[in-house]
């Protein structure tokens, strides 16, 4: 779906969340 | 993200009476009980009392009103404006947030010396990860739902867990063949403790960077599945 569609969802935030994730995943086995 | 509408969603919920006496008891409160409690002790719950009543208003009530009816005909991304609103209702959050924290701020420096400053600045960052967390999952809720379900699904959830945990507990300590079978399979117990850790997170006094990461990350996630669902919802005008 090309961006200046209405129902585009930003790549920036699926990162921001795959980001997070994997930061408390490493974290658990800390 | 759109600074028109998180400004918008800021301006009309800090210019609200409602909001104004909020604040005004929060400073009260938080100035009052540093004199006498723990820190950080009282204003983190109104905190997340004003998150519930600020962050339900996005999507699901606008909804039924037929605001997002109209401002989807403008040209703007869906996820945006979601992202937008729950940023606004946060900021709002905030803002109060550091009015509490500085009044206790003012009332320990006054009356007990300045000490304990660590578990306030802990409590300040902990309250505002989890006005994060409540927003995004109110979003979340609201993007499939009309109304305030969202805040009625949260409540229904967040009570249902906790019953459901008390139940279990009360059946695991029955004698009869359920109990003898829940004392050896506790991987239900230890899944809906998880579940509600995970959605209704309690904030540890002490600064803990793995709560705020799960906190983070649990809202991040909320927030990715409300703009995928968001973005196939079928907005039709005079829907209710």
């Amino acid at each position: 779906m090309e961006r200046t569609s209405q129902r585009y969802v930003p790549v920036e935030l699926i990162l921001v969340a795959a980001v997070l994730l994997i930061a408390r995943i490493a974290a658990s086995f800390l | 993200m759109n600074g028109v509408v998180v400004a918008e969603v800021v301006r009309r919920s800090v210019t609200s009476i409602g909001y104004g006496a909020f604040v005004a008891l929060l400073a009260i409160v938080s100035l009052g009980v540093s004199r006498f409690n723990q820190p950080g002790a009282a204003w983190p719950a109104l905190v997340t009392l004003l998150a519930f009543i600020i962050g339900c208003s996005s999507i699901g009530p606008e909804f039924s009103s037929g605001t997002l009816q109209l401002i989807l005909t403008k040209p703007v991304n869906r996820s945006v404006y979601l992202l937008s609103r729950v940023a606004g209702a946060v900021c709002a959050v905030w803002i109060a947030t550091l009015v509490a924290f500085s009044m206790e701020i003012i009332g320990r420096a006054l009356w007990s010396g300045g000490g304990g400053l660590e578990l306030v600045l802990a409590a300040l960052i902990h309250s505002m990860a989890d006005t994060i967390l409540i927003c995004a999952l109110l979003a979340f809720f609201g993007s499939f739902t009309r109304a305030y379900f969202n805040i009625a699904i949260y409540f229904l959830l967040m009570i249902g867990l906790s019953v459901s945990q008390a139940v279990l507990g009360v059946v695991r300590a029955s004698r009869g063949w359920i109990g003898e079978w829940l004392r050896t399979h506790d991987g239900i117990d230890r899944m809906i403790v998880t579940v509600s850790q995970n959605l209704f997170p309690d904030a540890p006094r002490l600064l803990d960077w793995k709560w705020l990461l799960m906190v983070l990350s649990n809202a991040a996630i909320a927030l990715v599945l409300a703009c995928f669902i968001f973005r196939n919802r079928e907005v039709p005008y005079g829907a209710d």
